[in-house]
């Protein structure tokens, strides 16, 4: 059963998503890292509840996601639809770690030619409607969006808002599946199986079927059931890199509709976390770390 | 016995001594054909069912044989509308959609009303749990983009430059006061609009003293489709998946069956939710121990797995604790006369229980439109039509039994047509197809065909039984008569059946090849059963008198009709030539329609649903506009590749960094800006591919879809058919109107001048973020389109998503409307006056995008139109082997000719009828023309030989032609019957091209009889006396007058 202290609210959140997918950087390709050099303690798990082990492991995982400061990256999405024919676009994203009053997000996109510059800014706050501005090059203006849907799609890709959300563990009752192996082609993964079902009223599905890395304390994997109990999506992470000995980034996210055979692929590069502490490959210096005040609109019209 | 008869001879002998094994043997191969078939069957039904998603089936459900998807009519053509329809199936969504349709018309809101939204929002939110509903679209459930400020925030400081997005009715609608609801109404159908339903002064008094009635012109989207222009009817429009067989590993009929029974499934998921509000859906006696054996489920998972199964709006039933399907729901209708009774499950009906009295939650009356219940009302009108079968045979049975005088001759010819049947069936199904609505007919067909071949052996039986020596002797004559002209007749009925295979319309084509191997199937049965069976029943006169059948032509009878028609022959064949050239003119009138409706009875309930929609909304039928970029460019791609963008990005950046003077970036030098001119190109022309962002084709579509609304409007155009048109352009409009203040100036396409003029050239700038230099690329209406889109993509819910309007790369446009249900020429009518104002009035859009009129809808039109031509070939081809056959047996040119005289008059003559009367004939009917050519044929082959061999034995003249009336005059007669009744029965099912397609084979089947007894041998009179005087002329007599055209082994009677 569902865990009744479950603090998971019930988030007004018909509103919470932010337009342009701010969240992008959250649960996408956030999942969260042990540190290899100094592992969070294990919680003292409660392995016979199944809802209060299913939430700790989830609470732990959201908990090895952290500190990693700033980050950015260059990424593509390529969309294909039933026939396997795609089309892509580029984006450049930029986040702002705040622990307790959720992060600061650019997103900028570099390709077609025709979006390139147009950007948005979003303020996540946990638990209530993100702010969201969004800046368009060719009429040179910000304009702040209010209540754009959390099951909205994002950029018509196979995410919507509400995936690219952190999954953030307080918004879900959880329940702990069973330990299993996820197999891929380049082996076995061992992973914790667990369910999550959104707490919020903005959802676009049922439950969810997370799988967590055992070790890595990562999201490997997850199904989304659509209202009516099926499954709808799947969307899987691969190719992780580990920055600073700690925090696992997967390089590619693929989003697949079961119901309509059309799939999005998320291929993130120049991925850098922790800015102060990562050098720039060309000239071997520290990066320029990213800071507060860059984050308002005036930063979305260079 | 002549030397050519010998082979016949040494035949009959060779049959009646293996009579058994073979009868036995075909028996067999039969059944084993039919077990293949149904094994095929189910393996397929097992894979359909076994894939999880598929729930909904009662235990009682038969298996799926039946495909009526109307693809099936078109998939098989090969033409621009056909591939560019699937291809938009790919790129966008395959998919139907189910309205769900109810006028408020005594609110002053109309539906706009408290009741009726709550209606709306609740019947929304229950079809989104259907599996299989891929999105709803409805009132309440639409996307509101506007600028201002949002309900839930109170005066915010920059609320005018606030874009607003969200949905028009969040949470309950009960809780929205009026203003609010008057408010949703002049966002849906505009001020103005909205002013009729409640007067300028109330709209005045929720827009505000300043408000502009112009600038609110509501959302095009919806008007015409999700909300009449008055706002007294609405529809919710569900969105139901054509399920992708190919993820399923299906091909074929089982894709086929996968694909229908999952929307099937989700169909029935609507009805459920509908009937629940009309309180007509209540708890079975065993759901009560359901619930509880759910709950004391420990495994939460299983428990899971029954509540979904338990709460499966699809199904009735569920698998309960022991194994076997539980009801979980009664679905109650009324009966109409106040007694209501479960509808799941017809076979085992269960009654409501006792003192039921519905208790409706809303009291709309609700109307369902759509393809997928066309595509059932097709399904369950052939099935309920195949029902009509053990009638036929029962009426056919007691006929034969009457005519021919023989229980075991009726019964055994029954046998021989169940036998072609079953094998015929089991051959499609082996193949890997199901049946429709055209392959349905194909047990009358083959009943029709057994019988008349069967006929002819058990009349011949029962005429020559009172004189037999000896079974032997009895059984070998027959079959000696009988082989050669039943083989011609067959072999001729096949060849008419197979000149179906020509059509490119699939079940035409399938009826085709399933009928002509039932029909040898048939032959073998008759020559091989039929002895066997008639072989054990005693010979010689029982009772002393020869019994007669009732029809039979004594010699005297024959004598002096064959008299009559030698001396009328001259008024005879005048009359048949008048006829020709009356036939030939309408004919050649006829019109080829397939109007869905006409498909149907007048009174189907599906049909008057959907008479009530277009009534009030929109029509049920599809049209869709496809703009695609010409693919005559070099591919894209290599303009577009990740390395060749990169370089030059980074060229453009350098020029405009040293035109701008930054001192960190060195000047192009010669051989760069080459590179550049040369990459600028090639990025060029892959621009050039994104015709969905191009403001001057976007402009050119503005005006041309003004044009088509235009003609829209005018009662007298096609286009008057057209009931809405959604585009891309309306977002892209709308977009434009809300960034630009809400201002109506700006509900238009936005161009270059709309573009920041100090966005116009290209720039580069420092970016804040990471401290590098950031080339700006120059802004333009192009560039201003793409990011309106760009941000519509990101407020809509996936179902709304511009990608069902829009390809993601941009090069295809989709304009969709909605097309009332017509005749298929008004259908085509409406493809060409598209095509003619392009051409004539837009040729620079005509340049700059391909454009096809398609949709299903189209398609199925132009499936008629095919069918057209299709049918002319068919018949031709038709024609011309039946006459080289005849000519060959007979080994006569002359016969040959004539017998086309009889055997194309009784089927021009019904069919001139149609273009004489003007009256369309529906295209699957068009087709009974050589089908009934095939069977016509016969009664001529069987007076041509016995004519031929009476001229052998000696008879001249009348003699011969009386000779032949007295040989052919019963079994003609007999099958003539039989086939009338057996079309004949057809007119009692209701599936209106069946039913016009039985009366037509009826009438030119009978009237193929009359013909062969009267003008043939009028014809074949004058044949005589030409060739007898042609002898005379060249004055070489020959032994009998027809020594070189002999041959038909057709021994005379003892």
């Amino acid at each position: 059963m569902i865990a009744a202290d479950a603090t998971g609210r019930s988030a007004p959140s018909s509103l919470r998503a932010a337009l342009l997918g701010a969240h992008l950087i959250t649960a996408l390709v956030l999942s969260a890292s042990a540190s290899a050099a100094e592992p969070l303690p294990l919680p003292d798990f409660e392995r016979d509840d199944p809802a209060r082990y299913g939430r700790q492991i989830a609470l732990h995982q959201d908990r090895c996601d952290r500190g990693w400061v700033d980050e950015r990256a260059r990424g593509t999405m390529t969309l294909f639809d039933a026939d396997g024919d795609s089309v892509r676009r580029a984006f450049d994203r930029f986040v702002f770690e705040r622990a307790e009053e959720g992060d600061k997000i650019i997103i900028r996109f570099a390709e077609p030619a025709e979006i390139k510059g147009v950007a948005a800014l979003t303020f996540e706050r946990p638990g209530t409607a993100d702010d969201s501005w969004l800046y368009l090059p060719a009429s040179k203006r910000v304009r702040r969006i209010s209540g754009a849907n959390n099951t909205a799609s994002f950029q018509g890709t196979e995410f919507t808002y509400e995936d690219l959300g952190s999954l953030d563990a307080r918004e879900y009752d959880w329940r702990f599946l069973e330990e299993a192996h996820d197999e891929h082609d380049s082996g076995a993964t061992p992973v914790y199986r667990l369910e999550a079902v959104p707490t919020y009223d903005d959802t676009g599905y049922s439950r969810l079927v997370v799988s967590i890395h055992r070790q890595a304390w990562r999201q490997e994997r997850v199904e989304y059931f659509d209202p009516s109990g099926r499954l709808l999506k799947t969307r899987l992470s691969r190719d992780w890199e580990q920055f600073h000995g700690r925090f696992w980034r997967a390089r590619e996210i693929e989003m697949v509709n079961h119901q309509t055979g059309k799939r999005t692929v998320i291929e993130l590069t120049d991925q850098r976390l922790d800015l102060a502490h990562s050098t720039d490959p060309r000239s071997g210096r520290n990066l320029r770390p990213l800071t507060e005040d860059l984050f308002t609109a005036r930063s979305l019209q260079p | 016995m002549t030397s050519q008869a010998a082979p016949a001879a040494r035949f009959a002998a060779l049959i009646y001594r293996w009579r058994w094994p073979l009868a036995v043997a075909s028996l067999l191969t039969i059944v084993g054909v039919f077990m293949a078939g149904t094994r095929q069957v189910g393996a397929f039904n097992h894979s359909v069912r076994s894939l999880g998603d598929l729930a909904g089936r009662t235990p009682a459900e038969p298996p799926l044989i039946f495909d009526p998807s109307l693809d099936v009519w078109f998939s098989g053509l090969a033409d621009d509308a056909t591939s560019t329809y699937y291809e938009i199936e790919d790129r966008f969504v395959a998919e139907d959609f189910v309205a769900v349709s109810f006028s408020a018309a005594e609110s002053p809101l109309g539906v706009f009303d408290r009741s009726a939204l709550a209606t709306i929002a609740r019947l929304t939110e229950q079809f989104l749990t259907i599996p299989g509903v891929r999105h709803v679209r409805s009132l309440t459930y639409s996307p509101w983009i506007r600028a201002g400020k949002p309900d839930d925030l109170a005066a915010a400081e920059d609320a005018a430059h606030r874009l607003v997005v969200g949905d028009f009715v969040v949470g309950d609608p009960q809780q929205l006061s009026d203003d609010q609801l008057i408010e949703r109404m002049v966002a849906v159908l505009g001020a103005e609009a909205a002013s009729k339903r409640v007067g300028r002064a109330r709209v005045r008094d929720v827009l505000g003293p300043e408000a502009n009635f112009a600038d609110h012109i509501g959302e095009p989207s919806l008007v015409g489709t999700v909300v009449d222009e008055t706002g007294t009817t609405t529809a919710i429009q569900v969105q139901i998946l054509r399920r992708n067989a190919r993820a399923a590993d299906l091909e074929g009929a089982a894709a086929a069956a996968y694909s229908t029974s999952y929307q099937r499934a989700a169909l029935r998921g609507i009805e459920h939710f509908l009937r629940q509000e009309a309180g007509l859906v209540v708890p079975s006696a065993d759901r009560a121990d359901l619930v509880h054996w759910m709950e004391g489920q420990e495994d939460p998972e299983a428990r899971r797995r029954m509540r979904l199964a338990l709460e499966d709006p699809r199904t009735t039933f569920m698998v309960g604790p022991d194994g076997a399907a539980v009801r979980k729901v009664l679905e109650l209708e009324d009966q109409g006369d106040g007694t209501y009774v479960d509808v799941r499950d017809p076979s085992a009906p269960v009654d409501a229980p006792a003192g039921f009295v519905p208790e409706p939650r809303s009291s709309f009356r609700f109307h369902l439109g759509g393809q997928p219940l066309i595509e059932r009302n097709f399904e369950q009108v052939g099935m309920a039509d195949g029902g009509l079968m053990p009638l036929m045979f029962l009426i056919i049975a007691v006929c034969l039994a009457f005519l021919t005088r023989s229980i075991v001759g009726a019964a055994v010819s029954l046998t021989v047509a169940v036998g072609a049947i079953l094998a015929t069936i089991g051959f499609g199904f082996a193949k890997g197809d199901l049946l429709n609505n055209m392959t349905m007919m194909t047990p009358n067909l083959l009943t029709a065909v057994g019988i008349a071949d069967a006929v002819h052996l058990v009349s011949a039986w029962v005429t020559q039984r009172p004189h037999a020596t000896s079974r032997r002797a009895l059984i070998e004559a027959v079959v000696r008569q009988n082989a050669v002209p039943v083989l011609l007749t067959s072999i001729t009925t096949a060849v008419g059946f197979c000149a179906l295979t020509l059509s490119s319309v699939r079940p035409i084509a399938m009826l085709g090849t399933s009928a002509a191997f039932g029909t040898l199937v048939a032959y073998v049965l008759s020559m091989t059963l039929v002895p066997a069976v008639l072989s054990l029943l005693p010979v010689g006169s029982r009772r002393g008198a020869v019994p007669h059948a009732p029809l039979a032509l004594s010699a005297d009878r024959s004598r002096r009709l064959a008299e009559l028609i030698v001396r009328r022959r001259a008024g005879i064949v005048g009359i048949a030539l008048v006829l020709v050239v009356a036939a030939c003119i309408g004919v050649a009138r006829v019109e080829i329609d397939s109007d869905t409706r006409r498909f149907f009875p007048r009174e189907d309930p599906v049909m008057a649903d959907f008479d009530w929609m277009e009534r009030h909304l929109a029509g049920g039928g599809d049209l869709e506009i496809v703009f695609g970029a010409f693919e005559n460019l070099p591919p894209a791609d290599s303009a577009l590749d990740d390395g060749a963008l990169s370089r030059l990005e980074a060229l453009r950046t350098r020029r405009v960094a040293s035109e701008q003077g930054h001192a960190d970036m060195a000047p192009l030098g010669p051989a760069e800006q080459a590179e550049l001119a040369q990459r600028e190109i090639a990025a060029a022309r892959a621009a050039a591919q994104r015709i969905g962002v191009s403001p001057q084709v976007l402009g050119e579509l503005d005006r041309f879809e003004a044009r088509l609304r235009e003609d829209m409007a005018r009662p007298t155009s096609p286009l008057h058919l057209i009931s809405d048109l959604i585009s891309p352009l309306d977002i892209l409009r709308k977009m434009h109107q809300v960034q630009n203040g809400g201002s109506a100036a700006f509900y238009r396409v936005p161009g270059d001048a709309d573009v920041a003029s100090t966005a116009l050239a290209p720039r580069v700038v420092r970016d804040p973020m990471t401290d590098s230099l950031l080339y700006v690329p120059a802004q333009s209406g192009e560039t201003l389109v793409a990011q309106y889109y760009l941000q519509y993509e990101n407020g809509a819910r996936p179902g709304e998503s511009l990608s069902t309007q829009l390809s993601a790369d941009r090069s295809q446009i989709r304009m969709q409307g909605r097309l009332g249900l017509a005749p298929s020429r008004s259908h085509l009518a409406v493809r060409d006056r598209i095509a003619e104002i392009l051409d004539t009035e837009f040729p620079r859009l005509a340049a700059q995008a391909e454009v096809t009129v398609t949709g299903r809808t189209m398609l199925q039109a132009m499936t008629a139109d095919m069918v057209a031509t299709e049918f002319l070939k068919s018949m031709a081809v038709a024609l011309a082997v039946i006459s080289v056959l005849i000519g060959l047996v007979f080994r006569s040119a002359s016969l040959a000719m004539i017998s086309l005289l009889p055997n194309t008059l009784p089927i021009l003559l019904p069919l001139s009828a149609f273009g004489l009367l003007e009256i369309p004939l529906s295209a699957p009917a068009a087709f009974v023309a050589s089908i009934a050519l095939g069977v016509c044929v016969d009664d001529t082959i069987h007076l041509l030989a016995k004519y031929v061999a009476a001229q052998r034995s000696g008879k001249v003249g009348s003699q011969a032609i009386a000779e032949a009336l007295r040989q052919v005059g019963t079994p003609i007669t007999v099958t003539t019957i039989v086939l009338i009744l057996g079309f004949g029965t057809m007119l009692l099912g209701s599936f209106v091209p069946n039913q016009l397609l039985g009366s037509l084979a009826a009438a030119m089947i009978g009237l193929a009889w009359l013909f062969d007894l009267f003008l043939t041998p009028a014809v074949l009179s004058y044949l005589e006396t030409w060739r007898a005087h042609r002898q005379r002329v060249v004055t070489a007599p020959s032994p009998t007058p027809m020594a070189h055209a002999p041959a038909m082994p057709s021994g005379g009677n003892p």
